[in-house]
């Protein structure tokens, strides 16, 4: 088989791909396609567009000015079918044109991260998003998360992380946009960069005791962070208030002062017992009153309304769609691919602890989306484009020659 | 693979992962499951309670006397108001930029000027504030000279901090926040503006224009006609409150401005709403409420500057608050609800009391809620089983200094310990408590002095003679004034005991070694702090949404323009109540308002006797779920529990029939938001609202009127021989008319609650069914006598008796026997200058009023013919008024001693002739009289009908008892009573004949002498009673003069003429078929005007 500079060409000489797949999609390979992957992709899509469908549809039945704004779902719905052609453009992303231009497209998000504080737009005393020319609100912090992951996978691709400097680089690389989205501020965003970027270092030949020495490291630094002022009163109190709500009267005394978020969430998951309400039937949607139940809290909506054993079902669904995404990065030969698409599954993976975490009270509370699930554009383009990406570059997969695959 | 030896872990991690996520999933939604759902269920459910509306009063035409009706009570909003009225935004706005509270009125002179200023302002200027670089505003606010520098003759910079630290501390960043959002409100910004100008801060060539301008721009307008715009609707907006003070009533001020003294109320609600959410940031931060520690002690000891930066305040006010929180906890709180509530459960106990129970109680007020509640549940902890003192169990744990060993539960120290010590578990010992504080603690000779004066009181009324039964018998006693009067000696105790705290308390504190730096105060642990500034934007923000009762009788002017124009108003409102009002009758309030009786909110007995039920409403009302039983208990005690503010009848017809107009309240639950409407929710009615029914009296309104008008102004003749002006110019008395079935038409008492001389010195007594003090009936009692000795045959019609003066009665010329005196000079056989001293008979005794002649028949009865006698006609009974089963509300007074013990022959002679023994109130008076005249003894009816369904249906009237007499001796002593009014010799002739009053009656005069003023003065009650026409009885009356000097021909007589004079009274007479004759009346003998 012939070696050329990004080219595979293995597939080709097969000449047994349709016509159609192949005017399409010459790159790829139908037998090498990642179709579980798309299929509990597109069951999770679904699953969330029902849920987002019933917290809109419910809505419209309160007294509420805000409800001025057309019809939010359709616009949830158009904002997942703009989404589809980017995941297509990830499906097209050749390998070698990504790994050239990781520090392009890096640097762009940067970029579009630094414009925030000047011209970004400022909500709920938070600045984070862009205003587009096209009416959307782009968050830069949602497509750099893509594009940190593509940078480390570019980084890591010839570095085994053996020496305390070959840290250095792509630690800073993951360190830059942490600190410019965490004075945003957005804590929520910057604490899906660690699992991302370590299970990345560790997938990219780290060691393990090293990673923990990090992540001690990082706990005596968030140690020191709340000790000193960095970490901020209200999210400090965020903290105290999780280490608090692990006993319910503690929750429930304080659910009209600091914690009403993390009340109404326990209340929503806690009212869906085994069966679960039904869809559209929660007190979440009943009463409207967990914030962001369209996006932050939309596992709260989907605990309490399938209950413990249907929600159980997602979670599985959830959690696999996650593993199967790393056994894929397992099989990928190219070792730029499969950092990238082992980072996107961690990216998934990350995403789906700390939301889930959160609103079951396992982690203190923080504003995350969960991907393919919750509602905002931003998250929807970069986690279509990320499964782009991994559907693109799964399926451009060869048999594994290499013994040091992940060496 | 190999790449699965980096993947698998990866995998594996992410299981471990869910698996927890799932763990601890199954924790809240399986373990938890019936704690959240309850919850969940909660925060769908609201219950309201649906009042009922109390029956009304009518009188016997069907006119409404009370009602309840909806009515309108003015609310209002502070934080509304502030957010959005132009007075509010713009005093909030200056006391922004000053950082101290600018009153509100003076921004009602400067509203319109500093308005204009505050939109001129640019983001980048609110941008400098928040970093602490100042704010000045161009020229200046007129009035506030802060915002001017004199020297300099430009705008002062406010604002500008040191560091980071002042910055953080004044808080500005939020602080520009509310300016921004006060400007917003000013110009009426849209959302979009808003969010417009939120990027206008950040945009360099925006951030220089003022607010009006970028505004403008927005809207496609010339600023200056904005400027223009924005003047005038402030204008207009303090124009509308002049207006509605103008419409409340509020008088106008020299300039004719009406809206500064209701301005000045809104600001005194202002300071309220700070005063409660310091006090209440204070209990966060403490633990304690700060009014239990006396304001001096509060302001020096403790650090309060913490949180009077955050509002603003300077030393002067702070200190003003910690007045008003000791008054408020002194009044509110131990004076309204703590001490009251513990009184009643002591009075509740009565009996099963001893000294340790008490002192257990009492003292429970100085330490922690939970020891009150106990106390409260009858259950008082002993001292040394408490868990501490309240404000001394806290301050170690919020002060940070070393306190030092702060006083235990049971301190030897603490004022009430020795009393403890020495009281005797089993007895009650009042003096114990009295002797202990006579050890050192102040105040206890008013204690002493005010107990002592108590007791006298109660002496005099024959009531406990020593401390202890007097204790005993008030805490033991249902009567309110005897609540009161416990309430007060109790108050008096805590007062001595709180004085001995507050020592112990500032003794504690001086000992303290204070921190330097700390300007003598002593500051709070951190902790404490932090705990307080969590909660400082919501206390705020809580306090200020709550509403005020501005007005609790709107005129319907207000009502209608706060209902019409909200927007013009904010803050404002008018919200639908229920009130129970008193139809007015000609100024005069509702006739026979004492009989109709009020209405009062629970007391503190009723809310301690209903405690425990309170509760449990409460818990079941709470719970998401319940079961079917607890449904059913919930039902039940919505009808059981009275509310707060649920009136109960406490008097008169009100009280004696509230089972009968009281209501009960329904139940409503609703599982559904309010606000979500097009889900709707479902509302059931778990107890559908029962009304009260409406009862119609046999009361003639318009006459009791007449009736109370005359007793306030009776006239008798100028030329009268026998004039007693003292009376005339104080009239006491009553006047009562009944039909002979027994329905009381009038019972009127004088002074009605309406006259100037009743007030809170000297209350309207009811005075036709009671006898607050002695009421002996006089010669009216004769009759009655004459009778039964008829019947009993110890008289015939033809016995009589002589009636002299003895010349052995030394000092008296009056006619006599045995000592017992009749009123007439040397008697009435004395027929002088004619030899001849006829005796009299019993027709003539009674036609002349006889003492002797009836002392002579008194000789010959026994006290069993008396009891007899008066128990035939219904003498001291109950005569039927009041219904069965009732203890509260109207009072008749009876008397079961009357002739039950053995009568010397003096007393039984007095007794014939209505003295000494013999008590009787008018109503049962009158009842007897309708007895005589029918021979039948009817019960008086007050209330004739109750409402059911929508239609009055009378009551069953009990059919009138047949007297034991025969016709014949009847016939006797009626015609007798014919000619007290008909013939010359009568005692009521001169003013009661036919010719007098155009009509023929039949009546008795009496005159019963109390006792001697002075050497001369004689003090008498007298009486007038009989029935008309003569023949053919109708209506039959009594009329009660209280305590004048001259028998009843010289003054019960003439209040009656006067009466019968009224047109009201012979228009009444006429329908009931007494035929009138025509007679001349003098207007001035009416005595009031006509028409009213």
């Amino acid at each position: 088989m012939k070696r050329g500079r990004g080219r595979e060409f293995e597939y080709r000489s097969r000449g047994r791909s349709k016509a159609g797949w192949r005017l399409l999609l010459p790159d790829l390979s139908p037998a090498r396609f990642d179709w579980l992957v798309l299929l509990l992709g597109l069951v999770l899509l679904g699953t969330g567009l029902t849920f987002v469908a019933a917290c809109f549809d419910a809505n419209t039945d309160f007294r509420s000015d805000r409800m001025g704004d057309g019809d939010p779902f359709g616009k949830h719905l158009k904002t997942v079918l703009v989404s589809v052609p980017v995941l297509l453009a990830g499906l097209y992303v050749r390998p070698v044109w990504l790994r050239r231009n990781a520090y392009l497209i890096y640097a762009v998000g940067i970029g579009l991260l630094l414009l925030v504080p000047f011209i970004g737009i400022e909500l709920n005393s938070a600045k984070r998003w862009l205003e587009t020319p096209v009416g959307f609100n782009l968050q830069p912090s949602e497509v750099m998360k893509v594009a940190v992951i593509i940078a480390l996978g570019r980084a890591l691709y010839r570095n085994h992380l053996e020496t305390f400097s070959s840290w250095l680089r792509p630690g800073l690389l993951a360190l830059v946009p942490m600190a410019l989205i965490v004075a945003q501020p957005d804590l929520g965003t910057t604490l899906t960069f660690p699992p991302v970027t370590l299970g990345m270092f560790y997938l990219a030949g780290a060691r393990g005791r090293t990673i923990l020495g990090v992540l001690l490291a990082g706990v005596l630094f968030a140690g020191i962070a709340m000790q000193t002022g960095l970490v901020k009163e209200y999210q400090l109190r965020r903290i105290e208030t999780w280490q608090e709500s692990f006993a319910p009267e503690m929750v429930i005394a304080e659910r009209n002062a600091a914690a009403f978020h993390t009340y109404n969430s326990r209340v929503a998951i806690g009212n869906g017992g085994l069966q679960g309400t039904g869809v559209g039937r929660g007190i979440a949607n009943r009463a409207g009153h967990l914030p962001m139940k369209e996006s932050d809290s939309i596992w709260s909506v989907i605990a309490e309304e399938l209950g413990l054993i249907g929600s159980g079902g997602v979670l599985l669904a959830y959690s696999l769609f996650a593993m199967l995404i790393l056994r894929a990065a397992g099989e990928v030969r190219d070792r730029f691919c499969r950092l990238v698409v082992g980072g996107v599954g961690l990216y998934f993976g990350a995403h789906f602890f700390i939301h889930v975490g959160v609103n079951i009270g396992l982690l203190p509370l923080t504003g995350l989306t969960l991907p393919l699930f919750s509602t905002g554009g931003s998250s929807i383009l970069s986690s279509f484009g990320a499964l782009g990406l991994v559907l693109g570059l799964t399926a451009r997969r060869v048999a594994p020659l290499d013994a040091d695959s992940f060496r | 693979m190999i790449g699965k030896q980096r993947t698998t872990p990866a995998i594996v991690l992410l299981a471990f992962g869910t698996l927890a996520l799932f763990l601890r999933q199954a924790v809240v939604q399986v373990n938890e499951h019936e704690l959240w759902s309850e919850q969940a269920a909660r925060l769908e459910r609201s219950g309201e309670l649906i009042p009922y509306r109390r029956g009304a009063i009518r009188d016997a035409d069907g006119r409404v006397l009370v009602r309840d009706v909806e009515a309108y009570h003015l609310d209002f909003s502070y934080r509304d108001f502030r957010r959005s009225h132009p007075l509010g935004q713009t005093a909030h706005a200056a006391s922004v930029i000053l950082l101290e509270p600018v009153s509100l009125g003076l921004a009602l002179d400067h509203a319109v000027d500093w308005a204009a200023a505050f939109v001129e302002l640019t983001p980048g200027d609110l941008r400098e504030f928040s970093r602490g670089r100042g704010l000045a505003i161009d020229g200046g606010l007129p009035g506030l000279p802060a915002t001017w520098d004199l020297a300099a003759g430009q705008p002062r910079l406010l604002g500008v901090t040191r560091d980071e630290d002042e910055r953080n501390d004044l808080d500005l960043a939020n602080r520009s926040g509310d300016l921004g959002f006060y400007i917003g409100g000013l110009l009426e910004l849209t959302k979009q503006e808003k969010k417009d100008l939120l990027r206008a801060a950040d945009d360099k060539r925006r951030r220089d224009q003022s607010y009006l301008e970028l505004v403008a721009a927005e809207r496609g307008l010339v600023a200056n006609d904005l400027r223009g715009e924005l003047r005038s609707r402030v204008a207009r907006s303090l124009a509308d409150l002049d207006l509605l003070a103008e419409r409340m009533r509020y008088p106008a001020d020299p300039r004719g401005r009406t809206a500064l003294p209701l301005v000045q109320e809104l600001q005194d609600w202002r300071a309220a709403i700070e005063d409660a959410a310091a006090r209440r940031l204070f209990r966060e931060a403490t633990g304690f409420d700060p009014g239990r520690v006396e304001p001096g002690t509060l302001f020096e000891h403790f650090d309060l500057r913490w949180f009077a930066v955050y509002l603003r305040w300077d030393p002067s006010r702070t200190m003003a608050w910690c007045h008003a929180v000791r008054s408020a906890w002194f009044t509110k709180w131990r004076g309204s609800v703590a001490l009251p509530a513990l009184v009643a459960e002591l009075r509740r106990r009565g009996a099963s009391l001893d000294t340790p129970t008490i002192l257990d109680s009492l003292s429970t007020l100085w330490y922690g809620t939970g020891e009150l509640t106990l106390a409260l549940d009858g259950a008082p902890r002993p001292v040394d089983e408490r868990d501490g003192l309240e404000v001394f169990w806290a301050l170690p744990k919020i002060l940070d200094v070393d306190m030092g060993p702060v006083p235990r539960p049971d301190d030897p120290r603490l004022p009430w310990s020795s009393a403890m010590a020495a009281a005797v578990e089993g007895e009650l010992d009042p003096e114990l408590l009295v002797e202990a504080l006579g050890q050192g603690a102040p105040g206890t000779s008013s204690f002493r002095r005010k107990l002592d004066t108590r007791l006298e009181e109660a002496r005099q009324k024959g009531n406990p003679s020593s401390r202890t039964e007097m204790w005993a018998f008030h805490l033991g006693t249902p009567n309110y004034r005897s609540s009161e009067i416990l309430g007060e000696l109790t108050g008096e105790l805590c007062d001595a005991w709180e004085r001995g705290v507050q020592e112990l308390l500032t003794r504690q504190l001086e000992a303290v070694e204070v921190p330097a730096g700390s300007d003598g105060h002593l500051p709070f642990r951190e902790a404490a702090l932090e705990r307080a500034s969590d909660r400082a934007r919501f206390v705020l923000r809580d306090y200020g949404m709550r509403r005020t009762l501005l007005d609790d009788r709107p005129d319907y002017e207000v009502v209608q323009l706060l209902t019409r124009f909200p927007e013009r108003f904010p803050g404002f409102g008018a919200r639908a109540a229920r009130e129970r009002i008193a139809y007015d009758r000609d100024g005069h309030g509702v006739p026979g308002k004492l009989l109709v009786g009020g209405t009062a909110m629970m007391d503190a007995d009723r809310a301690q006797a209903q405690r425990s039920d309170a509760r449990r409403l409460r818990e079941l009302r709470r719970m998401g779920k319940r079961t079917a039983e607890q449904e059913a208990e919930l039902v039940e005690l919505v009808a059981m529990v009275l509310t707060a503010d649920e009136a109960r009848g406490v008097s008169g017809v009100e009280g004696s029939w509230d089972d009968v107009l009281r209501g009960y309240n329904g139940y409503r639950e609703r599982v559904g938001l309010e606000e979500v409407e097009a889900r709707g929710a479902d509302e059931q009615d778990l107890r559908p609202v029962q009304h009260g029914h409406d009862v119609q009296l046999t009361l003639d309104s318009g006459l009791q009127l007449v009736a109370e008008e005359v007793l306030e102004h009776p006239v008798v003749p100028e030329g009268l021989m026998k004039r007693d002006a003292e009376w005339l110019a104080d009239p006491e008395g009553a006047i009562v008319v009944l039909r002979p079935n027994g329905e009381l038409v009038v019972a009127a008492s004088g002074p009605a609650p309406w006259s100037e001389r009743v007030g809170p010195e000297r209350l309207a007594v009811e005075r036709t069914l009671t006898k607050p003090d002695f009421k002996p009936p006089g010669s009216t009692f004769k009759p009655f006598v004459a009778l039964y000795a008829l019947e009993q045959g110890k008289i015939q019609p033809g016995t009589a008796y002589v009636c002299l003066a003895e010349a052995s009665d030394a000092g008296s010329n009056m006619g006599v026997y045995k000592g017992v005196h009749c009123h007439k000079l040397f008697g009435h056989s004395n027929r002088y200058p004619d030899p001849e001293t006829p005796p009299l008979n019993v027709t003539e005794a009674l036609r002349m009023s006889c003492n002797v002649f009836f002392a002579h028949v008194g000789e010959l009865l026994s006290v069993g013919d008396f009891w007899q006698l008066a128990h035939s006609f219904g003498f001291a009974e109950p005569s039927g008024i009041l219904p069965e089963g009732t203890s509260s509300g109207l009072i008749e007074h009876t008397s079961a001693e009357l002739f039950s013990k053995q009568l010397g022959l003096r007393d039984r002679m007095r007794a014939a002739n209505g003295l000494s023994v013999v008590e009787a109130t008018p109503v049962q008076l009158a009842r007897a009289i309708a007895g005589l005249a029918t021979g039948e003894l009817p019960e008086v009816r007050l209330v004739n009908a109750v409402e059911e369904r929508g239609f009055l249906v009378e009551l069953p009237r009990p059919a009138p008892e047949p007297l034991p007499f025969s016709a014949a001796n009847l016939e006797v002593v009626r015609s007798a009573m014919v000619e007290v009014a008909q013939h010359p010799d009568g005692s009521a002739n001169d003013a009661l004949s036919t010719k007098q009053v155009g009509f023929r009656m039949a009546v008795k005069t009496g005159s019963a002498d109390l006792e001697w003023r002075d050497e001369t003065t004689l003090v008498k009650h007298t009486w007038v009673a009989g029935w008309a026409p003569a023949e053919d009885p109708k209506v039959v009356f009594v009329f009660f003069v209280r305590r004048t000097t001259q028998t009843s021909s010289w003054t019960a007589i003439w209040l009656a003429r006067q009466f019968f004079l009224q047109p009201e009274v012979r228009a009444f007479l006429a329908a009931e078929g007494v035929p009138l004759e025509d007679v001349a009346i003098d207007p001035a003998e009416l005595g009031r005007e006509l028409g009213r």
